[in-house]
């Protein structure tokens, strides 16, 4: 303070100020932490009215001392409320948008999500029984004819593709690296699965393709959860050995 | 000789306003970047609990760890002032520490997020697994990059104060920085509260609790 800059700047708190505020971000940041210890808090509507509270103290605090808009002109305080207000603004119309006006997009993605082992694991010991219950099951086609004479015909691979890229949808949790749209990745990627297929169990890639489709469950690849749902009742014995076809031919 | 062409050069940055120009441009810009984080925040909320495959929030969110990064954060806003108290007083040694420690301590924090970005991607969680991925990484990674060109702005002015640039005749640049630095510290507040304390333990769609 020996020079004349003083006229300004004195106006700025002390050291000691500096450190009570300190302490009491600190504080505040450590309640914030206690409100959510307990259990029963975690994830709580309770919890969430005093925690948006308290941040928005940690960030008024912040503003007006360490970022001294308390002692600087009003008109900066003005313009940076001006750009928060805005941006508060648009977050709440966006979030009542998408998340609260239009219906309960939640409800869509619970009726289709599939639980991840880490938690439901624990929770349930039971994931794949959850998951299970998760999936929508398929509507079993009327036509489809029932003669399930497990013939060996070969189908067409090109009729295949329709049927793999059709209302099955198959590509919702498949790749198929050549085919456009088929990006799922809730389960393996099948570009070359005709290779592939002969290599995971001691059956011929044929037999192993159809095991997949006719009990999806038989057996499942590592690292995936076993929620493919049964399909072969949902096509014709044509489709199905179309599907077979293509699948074959993918090397 | 350098003073007078100082007092010269404060002169002209002055407006109608009373406010040095770059100040005011700068609370203009912080301003605007309220709208840029505040779209980020509210696109996460939207997409909150929308997951249809794991890792969920639940899963992988490591919150006694980020409320550690959170301390170190706020501590570094605290050095950041004790540096520009220090700059108002040319105490040039109390300078150098301050700066250094604010710096240190935003490496820090970056490391923190390194280490948590570095175990969702071993858990499975990339930016295109899920709608939780995408939304989080693209905020906190935003997040990141704003501290990481704050902290390459505190060495510049901590190598700058060897050259004798920093001092009481040019506090604004150690109050610029600050304000940006501070910025960058709320912004994490809102961060910290909405997406760890709040949302931190959603279990994908179905919400615990």
């Amino acid at each position: 303070m020996s020079s004349g800059h003083g006229n300004e700047h004195s106006k700025h708190p002390s050291t000691k100020k500096y450190v009570i505020i300190a302490i009491i971000l600190f504080v505040i940041t450590a309640i914030e932490f206690l409100i959510i210890l307990p259990e029963s808090m975690q994830g709580s509507a309770l919890a969430f009215g005093p925690l948006v509270l308290l941040s928005i103290a940690k960030f008024y605090i912040v503003i007006m001392f360490y970022m001294h808009l308390k002692f600087d002109n009003p008109l900066l305080t003005k313009i940076f409320y001006g750009g928060l207000a805005l941006g508060t603004v648009v977050g709440i119309a966006l979030i009542g948008l998408y998340a609260g006006l239009t219906g309960t997009p939640r409800e869509y993605a619970e009726a289709r999500a599939v639980p991840y082992e880490g938690y439901y694991a624990e929770k349930t010991n039971d994931s794949s029984a959850y998951a299970q219950s998760l999936i929508p099951t398929p509507a079993p086609m009327t036509e489809s004819s029932n003669a399930a004479d497990a013939s060996t015909g070969s189908g067409d691979a090109a009729a295949g593709e329709a049927v793999f890229s059709g209302t099955l949808g198959c590509v919702g949790c498949h790749t198929m690296e050549d085919l456009p749209g088929a990006v799922g990745v809730l389960g393996p990627n099948l570009s070359q699965i005709g290779t592939v297929a002969g290599t995971r169990s001691a059956l011929s890639a044929e037999d192993y393709i159809k095991e997949s489709i006719d009990a999806p469950t038989a057996y499942v690849v590592e690292g995936y959860a076993p929620v493919m749902p049964e399909l072969r009742s949902s096509m014709s014995d044509e489709e199905y050995e179309d599907l077979v076809a293509y699948l074959v031919s993918k090397k | 000789m350098a003073q007078i062409t100082e007092a010269a050069h404060h002169e002209e940055e002055q407006n109608c306003t009373g406010i040095d120009n770059r100040k005011l441009l700068f609370w203009v810009f912080l301003s605007t970047d309220c709208l840029f984080f505040g779209a980020l925040i509210s696109t996460y909320m939207v997409y909150r609990g929308q997951s249809l495959v794991g890792p969920y929030p639940i899963d992988i969110l490591d919150i006694p760890l980020t409320t550690i990064s959170t301390f170190v954060l706020l501590c570094s806003s605290f050095a950041m002032v004790m540096a520009l108290s220090a700059t108002q007083k040319d105490d040039l040694k109390g300078i150098r520490i301050w700066l250094a420690a604010t710096a240190v301590m935003g490496m820090v924090f970056i490391g923190f997020q390194i280490f948590e970005f570095w175990e969702f991607a071993h858990h499975g969680l990339l930016i295109s697994t899920n709608l939780f991925g995408s939304t989080f990484f693209t905020l906190t990674g935003f997040h990141g990059a704003h501290v990481s060109l704050g902290i390459v702005w505190l060495w510049v002015l901590f190598i700058l104060s060897f050259r004798g640039k920093v001092n009481s005749a040019r506090v604004l640049d150690v109050e610029i920085c600050g304000l940006y630095w501070h910025f960058v510290d709320i912004v994490w507040i809102v961060i910290f509260t909405l997406l760890y304390l709040v949302g931190g333990f959603d279990a994908g769609p179905v919400i615990t609790g």
